[in-house]
C-alpha cells in the first residue's frame, strides 16, 4: 500500500513540469493511465502501451545516446536493478530500446490477467500496485 | 505380492498423480512477468512518458524547413522565431499527444505543434513524428512531419 502511495506521489511529481506549464491542476492516476488510451476506448492495447513506452524510453534516456543505463533507469520510481539486469539480454550493462520493449511487453502480458490482449483500468490499477 | 497389495499400490500411484494434476491446475496468484521490468516501474515509466521533460529544458535548434511553401512565406520573422521555439520545445520535452502552442498578438497568427509518435532508427537515432496546425490570416493549415534528433541536440526535419 505504501509503495502504491509513493508511486502515486511520484506520478504527480513527474507530471508537474508539463502540467505547470499549462496551468492545469495535477493529473490523477486515472488521467495518467488514460494518457496511453489513444483511441479512447477505455482500454490500453499493446500497441498503445508500447507507443507510450517508446516515449518513456526517450524521456528517461537522459543523455539521448539511445540506451538506458542503470543510473537513468533507477530514476524511475519502482525500478528494480535485478529486473534491469534480466532485461539486459546481451549483458552490456545498458538497455537498448529493443531490450526495453521486449521486457516491458512481458509486463503487459503479466498485467493482462484475463488474456484478452488489452488492459482495462482495473488491470492497470492492480498491476502497478503489486 | 498379493492382489490386494498391488491394488493398494495402484491407488497410491493414482492419488499421487491426481495430486500433481491438481497442483498443476491450481492458481499460483497474480501473473508475474519473469523478464519484465515490474509493474511499479512500468507505472513510473508511464508517468515519465506523460511528464515529458518539462518546460525548463533548453531545446535544441530546428534544422531544415519547419514551415515551408506559401504558408511559410506568409509568416513574419517573429512568427518564425516562435514557431521554431515551439517546435523545439515540443520535440525535446513534450509527450506524444500533447501540444505546444504559440501565438503572435501582432500578426494574429497562432500555431500548435504536437508530437504524435517517437521511435528510433536502425542506428539508434531518435525521431518524432509531429503534426502542426497553423492559423494564419484566419485560415487553418494542418501539416505532418518527422524530425530526427542530431547528436548535438538539434532536430532535423526529415520530411
Amino acid at each position: 500500500m505504501r509503495r502504491f502511495v509513493v508511486l502515486l506521489m511520484m506520478m504527480v511529481w513527474l507530471s508537474a513540469p508539463v502540467v505547470g506549464a499549462q496551468s492545469q491542476p495535477p493529473l490523477t492516476r486515472k488521467q495518467i493511465m488514460e494518457s496511453a488510451d489513444k483511441n479512447r476506448d477505455g482500454k490500453i492495447s499493446r500497441v498503445e502501451f508500447l507507443e507510450r513506452m517508446r516515449d518513456a524510453f526517450f524521456f528517461v534516456d537522459g543523455n539521448k545516446d539511445g540506451f538506458l543505463t542503470i543510473e537513468e533507469y533507477q530514476r524511475i520510481p519502482g525500478a528494480d536493478p535485478k529486473r534491469f539486469a534480466r532485461a539486459d539480454r546481451n549483458k552490456d550493462g545498458k538497455l537498448s530500446m529493443d531490450e526495453f520493449l521486449k521486457s516491458i511487453s512481458q509486463d503487459f502480458d503479466a498485467a493482462d490477467t484475463n488474456d484478452d490482449g488489452v488492459l482495462e483500468d482495473e488491470e492497470v490499477k492492480s498491476w502497478i500496485a503489486r | 505380492m498379493t492382489r490386494r497389495h498391488r491394488a493398494g499400490q495402484g491407488a497410491l500411484v493414482s492419488a499421487i498423480l491426481m495430486t500433481f494434476l491438481l497442483l498443476g491446475c491450481e492458481s499460483t496468484g497474480p501473473k508475474t512477468a519473469v523478464g519484465g521490468l515490474g509493474g511499479a516501474a512500468a507505472g513510473g515509466l508511464l508517468a515519465a512518458a506523460l511528464g515529458g521533460k518539462g518546460p525548463g529544458i533548453a531545446a535544441g535548434t530546428i534544422l531544415g524547413g519547419l514551415i515551408g511553401g506559401t504558408i511559410g512565406d506568409r509568416l513574419d520573422a517573429a512568427d518564425r522565431e516562435k514557431a521554431h521555439a515551439a517546435a523545439s520545445q515540443a520535440l525535446e520535452a513534450v509527450p506524444s499527444g500533447h501540444s505546444v502552442a504559440w501565438q503572435n498578438p501582432d500578426s494574429g497568427n497562432t500555431c500548435t505543434v504536437t508530437p504524435v509518435r517517437t521511435y528510433q532508427t536502425a542506428t539508434g537515432q531518435y525521431c518524432r513524428q509531429y503534426t502542426q496546425t497553423i492559423n494564419i490570416g484566419g485560415e487553418k493549415h494542418k501539416s505532418y512531419g518527422t524530425a530526427c534528433r542530431e547528436p548535438d541536440g538539434s532536430w532535423r526535419i526529415v520530411n
